[in-house]
């Protein structure tokens, strides 16, 4: 690494092109949340519908990253661990939804989940119904986040020294509690990193729950609604809102993670 | 005891072959050879990280070849002790005795005693970071013989050791393991490390054992050009020495050599391979002893090509390729070797 003190005349360009990267993002984000007076972000949380809209979206989030943690862990291990003839296949369904646009993604959830969907005889049968209902909106959240579980925790499985659980099979543990007590704390950090990445993408989501739920509305809903209806103006105050709790959110459990990574080094 | 009998194994173009033998309880078998022989694999398939495709692992007279490793009894220890980067240096050794559900009582006495016994019992409430090559591998071994394994597996236990702390550390490793009824086999690439641990050797060579003896017989009577190369310990002979000058002369089998040492009586005599100079025609210099012999022996062995003249004794020299080839020497030819006395090595 290098320190910029006197910078060679290319590092310089670097700099200066990233920089306008970085004020390019910051600069609408912080804009957005500067413009409003502090009072009136908090206002909005007055309102009914917006505070419907944030449960439904963190909560929905939430649910999304736990299935998505549920089913993503066990195959990111099997992607670090073993080698199989279709791998390649199987790791490029799982960047797919990364590169389809989400309302495209929210369709092709119809096809399969819709009232007249591959599924809707089994569907109803259950009493589950993805059209305009929590569920669809975890599903919607769940198809394009849960790669961003399974991708950080592979990587972290594959930093793992496969002997550790060598060893720890040696000393009487099954696959299983070697899994358990070996892989998965060794990882731990990489899981958490990939469910946060997760639970935010999961928040953020609009395309692909405005397909299959427009009701109950989440925030990414509500805004667009409010933006559409009512002009900039009505929905600059929710925006606010929704940048100052999420961003703190992310910004808190980054930082949570740093001191618990910090701590493991140095203890 | 454990009993390997016909085990080989295949993945890709690498193959074991045909390994086959007993370690007795209280017996170190060491398995000798080249990096890519084998020897870790051997380790893995006894352990049960690996499936054989044939043969069978016997262990105190119960066959283990398809159980999973947790319930075969073994205990393994890589080069580089992989000890649990989350736990500290308590929680590791206690690993296996929780594993299998001892009682925390227990497990808090079993390990303290393991860790005095080995001399790490000041290191329990430690992270396993910046501990001593030597302290993370007493830890190692703690951990496994503490959950009282059947056999143990040591996997180039001291490559990881700097080599001014291998000897004390190989002498720590004799009398834990003797404190032990266990049977053990031990991996390496370092015939002097195999010396000194083994009760008997397994020389091993691309999936297989090419000769199992008592280390004395590998080291004097290898039975294959691979061994006598691999183990092959050159120029070493016994004489009889006079004092002769301020040095010696050593009377060996069929000629003598002067060596810079003053010794008497019975000696034993080596001379460094590399210390030999090659030539095609005799020499004027200062070294005292200059020899004649036909070449019998060409190997060629990483940058170096060992080539041994029958001058009365054997005597080996290492010369470089680039010599080897200025040379142009082939079998049969008659070269003669220049030894300084400095050079001649008496104990």
């Amino acid at each position: 690494m290098k320190k910029l003190r006197s910078p060679e005349p290319l590092l310089l360009l670097f700099s200066v092109l990233g920089a306008l990267l970085l004020l390019f993002i910051a600069v609408p984000i912080v804009a957005t949340v500067a413009i409003e007076r502090p009072s009136s972000i908090f206002a909005a949380l007055g309102q009914s519908d917006v505070r419907a809209a944030i449960s439904v979206s963190f909560g929905a989030a939430l649910i999304s990253t736990g299935f998505s943690c549920l089913f993503g862990i066990p195959l990111a291990y099997i992607l670090a661990r073993v080698s199989f003839r279709g791998k390649g296949v199987v790791q490029s369904i799982m960047d797919v939804p990364i590169v389809i646009p989400h309302t495209v993604a929210g369709i092709t959830l119809l096809v399969v989940f819709g009232r007249a969907g591959l599924f809707s005889g089994q569907m109803s049968a259950l009493g589950l119904h993805v059209e305009d209902s929590i569920l669809g909106i975890v599903i919607a959240m769940m198809f394009v986040s849960a790669p961003l579980v399974v991708n950080s925790a592979r990587e972290g499985f594959e930093r793992v020294d496969e002997r550790l659980e060598n060893v720890a099979r040696t000393l009487g543990a099954s696959k299983g509690d070697a899994f358990l007590t070996v892989a998965v704390p060794l990882c731990l950090s990489s899981i958490f990193t990939g469910a946060i990445m997760s639970w935010a993408r999961a928040v953020s989501e609009f395309g692909a729950v405005v397909i299959i739920a427009y009701f109950p509305k989440a925030i990414s809903t509500l805004i667009y609604e409010k933006e559409l209806h009512s002009g900039l103006s009505e929905s600059l105050s929710l925006t606010a809102l929704i940048i100052v709790i999420v961003v703190g959110i992310f910004v808190a459990l980054r930082v949570l993670i740093g001191v618990w990574k910090r701590r493991m080094e140095e203890a | 005891m454990i009993t390997v009998d016909s085990l080989a194994f295949k993945a890709g173009t690498f193959e074991l072959a045909d390994i086959s033998f007993s370690v007795d309880s209280n017996e170190t078998l060491v398995v000798l050879g080249p990096t890519g022989a084998g020897k870790t694999v051997l380790l893995e398939l006894i352990a049960g990280l690996r499936r054989p495709s044939k043969g069978t692992v016997t262990s105190q007279g119960r066959d283990i070849t398809r159980l999973p490793p947790e319930k075969r009894g073994v205990g393994l220890v890589y080069q580089d002790y992989l000890l649990f980067p989350h736990l500290n240096v308590f929680d590791n050794i206690a690993y296996g005795l929780r594993a299998s559900s001892k009682k925390e009582r227990d497990v808090d006495v079993q390990v303290r005693e393991i860790a005095d016994r080995m001399g790490i019992g000041g290191l329990l409430a430690r992270r396993t970071r910046n501990l001593s090559g030597g302290e993370q591998q007493r830890i190692a071994i703690a951990r496994t013989l503490v959950t009282r394994p059947d056999m143990l597996l040591l996997d180039e236990p001291f490559s990881a050791v700097d080599p001014n702390t291998k000897d004390n550390l190989m002498r720590e490793m004799s009398r834990i393991l003797s404190l032990y009824e266990v049977p053990v086999v031990y991996v390496t690439h370092d015939q002097l490390e195999a010396s000194e641990m083994a009760d008997r050797i397994a020389v091993m060579n691309k999936g297989r054992i090419v000769q199992l003896d008592s280390p004395e017989v590998v080291f004097s009577s290898p039975k294959s050009e691979f061994v006598a190369g691999f183990v092959g310990i050159k120029n070493v002979y016994q004489g009889k020495a006079d004092r002769e000058g301020g040095g010696s002369v050593v009377s060996l089998d069929g000629c003598q050599i002067y060596s810079a040492l003053e010794m008497e009586g019975k000696v034993h005599v080596t001379i460094r391979p590399e210390d030999i100079v090659v030539s095609h025609k005799s020499f004027d210099s200062s070294a005292r002893n200059q020899m004649r012999g036909k070449v019998v022996a060409v190997v060629e062995k990483g940058p170096l090509v060992y080539v041994t003249a029958d001058c009365g004794v054997e005597v080996t020299a290492a010369i470089t390729r680039e010599s080897f080839k200025q040379l142009s020497i082939t079998l049969d030819d008659d070269i003669w070797m220049t030894i300084k006395a400095s050079s001649v090595n008496l104990f």
